[in-house]
């Protein structure tokens, strides 16, 4: 029932399919494309095959990697003691930036989310259970986002990894470091009150 | 402070509209349908960032209009505020005050709170048990935005419990971390809204006893956490309400299975209005049930005046003709009190003559 031609219908069904764009943005990215010249749209052509070719994920922390294992994995110096697990390579960019923590990553590729058909067996989990078992982790920490679905996900892993003997610890949710207490809105304000610690 | 002007445009049914508003009573005054209540919807809007109706953003945008827009003028003693609502054709909102984009449109709340009364709310007593907690949570979110956040955190780990029980026939093992977010956020909300009922009720008694003598209004909060009838004026701590609800949860995991829903928590409890100690949904007469949904209203209005530091402006609409003249009276008499009042009504001959003089009348033009 489209009112275009083949070749674009079949385009605009492919934006449509990416997250957070709907048949009026895929309208916008498909017209888009349509009036770029051809170089560009061979551009982008590429830069998406290019990328499905070269990056996949890294075996040991399910990180984005070039080869088999990830930057970070490869890494020699870093304290293979200490794992500290993320929902998302982006998260892994952001908390490398920090330049604190010198320990290895797990990404879970997710969170658990049963609205949106998310389960614990949709996520890396089984093979942080296994890398726990495998090799001398001592450490554990939890760096779910502070949402619904990232404390529920650090309830299930906590659960599972404690008995098997590594400190499981959350990272602390509230105010950012230089941030004025007076822009900082109520929610934050009562969770930092709420994680406040001995001086 | 109080709403000194409003100017619609693009509005629901207003192509272009503006009115001043009275620091005291303001009659807003029409047919059916000739936009009444879209104007009271849109000064819920402008303070509070939501709208009783529940919309979608698009559908306040006026039929072939580009975009909509509420611009109110707030003015105190000291200083005044501009405020601007847009919506566009698609649903896209933005905010300014003074000028300044705002982050989200929930950001216009704490520049004055709102009250509303509508011919809905006239069934508080007798409606269902969702409308009594959406009454003292709604407030609550209005009042705090913790206890705003906790509420929506907990209505989303509810929805996805009741996903796994309904779709994914889960097992213990797989609800066993919901629970513990069941109990961690449902106490909070537990307490937080027994303590703000507890202010709610203590004025409602008050105001119920100048609206009607004989017997007295109590409220019994039923809880379905495993507390067991506590009296509100007994604080449930956090911890408590917690392993009450953990302890509650193990006990009917069974029966949750069997059922495919969360059967524990706040989101299933009750607030039962009592006269003189027996169930008003049952004993009280309709009008005495109407007499409690008003002197709710009225204890509202009180809260928010002693919990915000601000006396909020009372929105009421239509409810003039479901009322009694004694009623009417009572409702009116906040405006004694400077309580910023705006009354939508289809006759003006439910007011008080002497009253109505020192009132600005707006006829509303309709279409």
């Amino acid at each position: 029932m489209s009112f275009y031609a083949a070749p674009i219908a079949r385009l605009l069904e492919e934006l449509e399919r990416l997250p957070g764009i709907g048949p009026k943005s895929a309208q916008r990215l498909a017209f888009h494309i349509l009036r770029a010249d051809d170089a560009a749209a061979t551009r982008l052509a590429d830069a998406i095959v290019e990328v499905k070719r070269t990056i996949h994920f890294c075996a040991r922390c399910f990180n984005l990697a070039e080869a088999d294992l990830c930057e970070v994995c490869r890494d020699s110096r870093r304290d293979e003691h200490i794992v500290c697990v993320v929902e998302e390579p982006r998260d892994v960019v952001a908390i490398e930036r920090t330049g604190e923590f010198h320990g290895l990553y797990h990404v879970l590729q997710g969170a658990i989310s049963p609205i949106d058909g998310v389960g614990p067996e949709h996520l890396r989990v089984r093979e942080l259970i296994d890398r726990i078992g495998a090799s001398g982790i001592e450490e554990l920490i939890l760096a779910t986002n502070p949402n619904v679905e990232g404390e529920t996900t650090a309830l299930y892993i906590s659960r599972l990894a404690k008995p098997l003997g590594v400190r499981v610890t959350r990272i602390a949710s509230g105010l950012p470091v230089g941030g004025d207490l007076e822009y900082a809105d109520e929610v934050t304000l009562g969770r930092a009150l709420e994680a406040r610690r001995e001086m | 402070m109080f709403i000194k002007s409003l100017h619609l445009s693009g509005f629901r049914n207003y192509q272009e509209w503006e009115t001043e508003l009275s620091p005291g009573l303001t009659v807003l005054v029409g047919a059916n349908a000739s936009g009444k209540t879209n104007a009271l919807e849109a000064v819920q809007l402008v303070t509070t960032g939501v709208s009783f109706r529940n919309p979608r953003w698009e559908d306040l945008v006026r039929w072939g209009e580009e975009g909509a827009e509420i611009a109110a003028s707030f003015s105190s003693e000291a200083t005044s505020t501009q405020v601007q609502i847009r919506v566009t054709r698609d649903g896209r909102r933005s905010c300014l005050i003074n000028g300044v984009a705002k982050r989200r449109v929930s950001d216009v709340a704490g520049i004055l709170p709102t009250v509303l009364f509508t011919p809905d709310d006239l069934d508080l007593v007798k409606g269902p048990a969702e409308m009594r907690r959406s009454a003292i949570d709604d407030l609550g979110d209005q009042l705090s935005k913790t206890y705003g956040s906790i509420r929506r955190d907990y209505a989303k780990v509810v929805r996805h419990r009741n996903t796994l029980l309904r779709e994914w026939r889960a097992g213990v093992e797989d609800l066993d971390p919901w629970n513990i977010q069941v109990a961690s956020l449902g106490s909070k909300l537990l307490t937080h809204r027994r303590r703000l009922l507890l202010r709610v009720v203590h004025h409602a008694a008050a105001a119920y006893k100048d609206l009607a003598d004989g017997e007295e209004l109590s409220v019994l909060y039923n809880d379905h956490c495993g507390l067991g009838s506590i009296p509100l004026d007994v604080e449930v701590t956090i911890d408590e309400a917690e392993r009450a609800i953990i302890e509650t949860l193990k006990g009917r995991a069974a029966d949750e299975i069997v059922r495919h829903v969360t059967l524990v928590g706040p989101h299933r409890d009750d607030i039962v209005f009592l006269l003189g100690g027996r169930n008003a949904r049952t004993f009280a007469s309709q009008g005495q049930q109407r007499t409690i949904a008003l002197a709710w209203t009225l204890a509202k209005v009180a809260v928010v005046e002693d919990i915000a530091r601000k006396k909020p402006i009372l929105l009421l609409d239509d409810v003039m003709s479901e009322l009694d003249e004694d009623r009417r009276r009572a409702l009116t008499s906040l405006v004694q009190k400077d309580v910023q009042t705006i009354i939508s009504t289809t006759n003006t001959g439910y007011f008080d003559t002497k009253l109505l003089k020192q009132a600005v009348v707006v006829e509303i033009p309709g279409k």
